[in-house]
């Protein structure tokens, strides 16, 4: 019998938490209690920038990371921030199908095996005033958490602003910040109505948080049991994105709900993104070589 | 052998490996150790991703720095002026100067979000001045240890914010709900200072003469500086300049040149600042890093998780799961910091108490109360390890010395259970749409 | 043990502990720097990440230096109230404890660092810093900690007053424990 711990970084209401609890109790009844996993959600046992070396070292078997945070590592990982790369979720589940061979080699190679990946639902600007261009973002103090965000920052025109994700509610009501881009899932998290009055869905990007298991742990099992977590775990990847599509509207109903505007994103918004992402696309794959461009190549044609 | 046993034991082998005059943070360790020893092959592995992850952190940074604006402060004639200038206003309340140590950690927490950094900081400051003005040590110690936690309970708060993420409710509905729990937690402070001052007569040092308005506005000049400094730090804030973390460092900046201006800021005194700050700082975090490995230890043994489940087993009343909820954190305070308490324990306790009615950013201000008693509850006791830097006396001693603040707290927690009101109408006022 | 040596050891803990003091210093200075660069909307990268690591240069590098001075702090309600003979025996297993507690964080916090620079582990922020490198301060500084730790089991051993006790007794004899001018 195999007791594995699992890590997880968000808190417990969140829709990926319930699919990865869902997802590991499908393993041991699948796996008829031989493995039996221990999961610390909201980053109880390790924070979200020691999980994947936790589970490459051993420390724990299971982790869940967003794949976008590890952009530093392999630009290839930076792929889901790419903005107005995948504007929609269908484009997004292609692009997931599409990337899925090429992050299980990169995995692979670092003693991880990949189990599933989940979309994060639609994302979009927070501001407190109307966003109908590009222009209105031009001068915004633009909170940024990463490389991608605050290359499109600059791009815009606006400041790039670095602030932690627990400042964020502070640094709005109080004006270091006055715009941000972010999931209306987390929105919800972050009771976002309460620091800022507009949300502006774009679909500016659909990140992906991956779920994975340390290899020499994982062939340590019966074939017959790894199979069955295989099959678990296709299960939860295709929970986990049904959730996330459902989240898109739920979140934004919240979101109005609780006195937010939801606001339809123009269509000369949309195509000045798309130009910025075009242009970010491109610098994308001067960085992530061939693997990239390949990726690119097959996801337009 | 079961959980309940586990926790007893490890509980005990605390007591003896701090009893017995091994450091504190190594105690810490120790435990830490022995507990993942019980559950996983490795504890090595967690002990250094707890060392690296507790100490290096962006919010953990203002720690440091309030500290040593502390350091800077007790340099200048900050705190001789502080008193001069409130002293002719508070002649006639018992206790006097005593009510400072309130005024000032309630201020103080208004800009910091950490009790060890409020607590440090007033003590520094308000410590030898009272001394030297004669009032009563024990009563001063332990004012200065409790309301220090109001660092914690009056907004910006760390520990609010780790509260928030993990219930998913809204950041600034729980600061905001904070200030007047903070406020009556300030009130009941004083009126426990004002009755005990009464009973005390004998222990009061004698009153200065009596003044005309004019003379004490004159005198109350010297509160000046004091008032500039937080009117900085403060404005810092809220004019949108910096974040809470940075305004710490806001903080070290205007009280070096408040030290400039009033000609006290030396080389050496700079060096004596920064070394001092340095010191209280390495060994408040090492603590923390061990305290940091021992709740590692503790997810994976799962017993705080367990406590929590078999309160939600009992399937309890609203009211009796809060009274056993209050039993359960005092438990876990003892010998758990309060970030830990929350982590270990929200993945259970808050669907739980949502189910019994109760609402998040009430369970918050509770959650948050408990923690504040936890910092002054042996043997592990943030606020107490502080109070030890500062003023040499043993950790036993101090706990007593704040007992009775400690039931201050305790009132209060059962003052807001009766009328959640104190809690929920402020951010529903200010936050309705 | 010669007075070279012992001028060795201590200039380690005060060299160390001067690291720790600047690292402090260095986060004051990083946090005032982003704040003015904002006002002229410039971006100070990898700030937050460097400012945490500084944190941690803090905490383990003025570790040696705060345990002589005593200001490490312990429960010292019962070995303060033992008799000469019987303290000694305490401090004497207290200190090797430690020095086994210390000797254990070391080896891991060491093998940790390492682990980090075999994957190449990078930090997330705008600037990919090396993590092995920041992270080495910990094994370093509880080391000279544990130098510290064994230094003190000698002296003990010799049957003399550990410095840690002369310091908290200096300090007792001045009276005042936060005026420490
Ligand atoms: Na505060
Ligand atoms: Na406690």
């Amino acid at each position: 019998q195999a007791r594995w711990q699992m890590a997880t970084p968000y808190p417990d209401g969140n829709f990926h938490t319930r699919n990865n609890r869902a997802f590991i109790e499908a393993v041991q009844t699948a796996t008829g209690g031989r493995v039996q996993v221990q999961m610390h959600s909201n980053a109880s046992l390790l924070p979200m920038a020691q999980i994947k070396r936790g589970v490459q070292q051993g420390q724990v078997q299971l982790g869940e990371i967003l794949l976008s945070a590890y952009g530093n590592e392999d630009p290839f990982f930076e792929i889901d921030g790419v903005p107005m790369l995948a504007p929609t979720i269908a484009q997004a589940r292609r692009l997931n199908e599409l990337t899925r061979p090429f992050i299980e080699a990169r995995f692979q190679r670092q003693g991880l095996s990949l189990l599933y990946t989940v979309a994060w639902p639609n994302s979009g600007f927070y501001t407190n005033t109307p966003v109908d261009t590009l222009e209105a973002l031009r001068g915004s103090r633009f909170r940024t958490f990463s490389v991608m965000t605050n290359r499109f920052a600059t791009l815009i025109g606006a400041n790039p602003a670095l602030i932690q994700a627990a400042e964020v509610p502070q640094a709005f009501a109080t004006g270091v910040v006055n715009a941000m881009v972010t999931s209306a899932a987390t929105g919800v998290d972050s009771s976002a109505w309460d620091f800022s009055r507009i949300y502006t869905p774009v679909g500016f990007t659909h990140t992906r948080n991956a779920v994975f298991v340390n290899r020499r742990a994982f062939e340590a099992l019966s074939a017959a049991d790894q199979a069955a977590i295989r099959t678990a775990a296709a299960a939860a990847e295709a929970s986990g994105w049904r959730l996330a599509e459902e989240a898109i509207a739920a979140s934004e109903a919240t979101l109005a709900q609780r006195g937010m505007t939801v606001a339809r994103p123009t269509p000369a918004l949309l195509e000045a993104l798309d130009r910025i992402g075009q242009e970010m696309t491109r610098e994308w794959v001067a960085r992530a070589g061939e693997d990239g461009a390949r990726v690119i190549a097959a996801y337009r044609g | 052998m079961d959980m309940l046993n586990i926790a007893l034991l490890l509980l005990v082998l605390l007591c003896l490996l701090l009893g017995s005059g091994l450091w504190i943070a190594l105690a810490l360790a120790g435990t830490g150790y022995v507990a993942m020893s019980l559950v996983n092959p490795t504890p090595g592995l967690f002990l250094a991703s707890a060392y690296w992850e507790s100490t290096g952190s962006w919010t953990l940074a203002a720690l440091p720095m309030f500290i040593w604006m502390g350091e800077i402060l007790f340099r200048t004639k900050l705190s001789e002026e502080l008193f001069n200038g409130l002293a002719p206003w508070v002649r006639r309340i018992p206790g006097r100067l005593l009510h400072v140590n309130i005024l000032a950690c309630g201020i103080f927490g208004s800009v910091s979000g950490s009790s060890a950094a409020t607590c440090a900081t007033v003590s520094k400051i308000a410590l030898p001045e009272l001394k030297r003005r004669g009032y009563d040590e024990r009563v001063a110690i332990g004012s200065l240890a409790t309301a220090g936690t109001l660092g914690i309970m009056i907004p910006p708060s760390i520990i609010m914010v780790v509260y928030a993420v993990a219930a998913e409710v809204s950041i600034v509905r729980v600061f905001i709900a904070g200030m007047i729990p903070g406020a009556l937690v300030m009130g009941l402070f004083s009126l426990y200072i004002i009755i005990w001052a009464l009973l005390n007569p004998a222990k009061q040092p004698a009153a200065g003469p009596g003044m005309s308005l004019w003379a004490k506005l004159k005198q109350s000049a010297q509160l000046i500086p004091c008032i500039l400094l937080i009117v900085t730090v403060m404005g810092s804030m809220f004019l949108g300049w910096t974040t809470a973390t940075e305004a710490a460092a806001f903080g070290v900046l205007g009280s070096l040149v408040l030290a400039a201006v009033t000609r006290c800021l030396t080389w050496r005194s700079f060096v004596d600042s920064l070394a001092g700050a340095t010191r209280l700082s390495c060994m408040i975090m090492f603590i923390l890093a061990g305290a940091a490995f021992l709740t590692k230890a503790m997810a994976l043994t799962g017993i705080p998780a367990a406590l929590a489940a078999a309160v939600a087993a009992a399937e309890l009343g609203p009211f009796a799961i809060i009274g056993i909820l209050t039993v359960v954190y005092l438990i876990l305070g003892t010998a758990l910091d309060g970030v830990s308490m929350i982590v270990l324990t929200t993945s259970v306790v808050v669907p739980m108490v949502q189910l019994a009615g109760f609402d998040l950013v009430w369970f918050g201000i509770f959650i948050i109360l408990l923690v504040e008693i936890a910092e002054i509850s042996p043997p592990l006791g943030f606020n107490l390890f502080v109070m030890q830097t500062m003023t040499g006396k043993e950790q036993t001693e101090i706990a007593w010395a704040a007992l009775p603040f400690f039931m201050m707290l305790v009132v209060t927690v059962v003052l807001i259970t009766i009328f959640p009101g104190i809690v929920t109408w402020l951010p529903d006022y200010l936050l309705r749409q | 043990m010669s007075a070279l040596l012992r001028r060795a050891l201590d200039g380690l803990y005060l060299l160390s502990a001067g690291l720790a003091a600047l690292s402090l210093f260095g986060i004051f200075f990083v946090m005032m720097a982003q704040v003015f660069l904002r006002q002229g909307n410039i971006q100070l990268p990898g700030a937050d990440d460097f400012t945490a690591y500084l944190c941690v240069a803090t905490t383990f590098f003025a570790l040696a230096y705060t345990f002589k001075r005593g200001e490490l702090i312990r429960v010292g309600l019962f070995i303060d109230k033992a008799g000469a003979g019987l303290r000694r025996v305490i401090e004497l297993a207290v200190l090797t404890l430690a020095a086994a507690l210390v000797g254990y964080i070391v080896y891991w916090t060491f093998s940790d660092a390492m682990f980090s620079r075999e994957i190449e582990e990078v930090a997330q922020g705008s600037v990919p810093f090396l993590i092995w490198i920041p992270k080495l301060a910990i094994p370093l500084g509880s080391g000279i900690l544990l130098i510290a730790i064994l230094d003190e089991l000698l002296v003990v051993l010799r049957g003399q007053k550990p410095s840690y006790v002369r310091a908290a007794e200096e300090r007792a004899a001045r009276g005042d424990f936060s005026a420490e001018m």
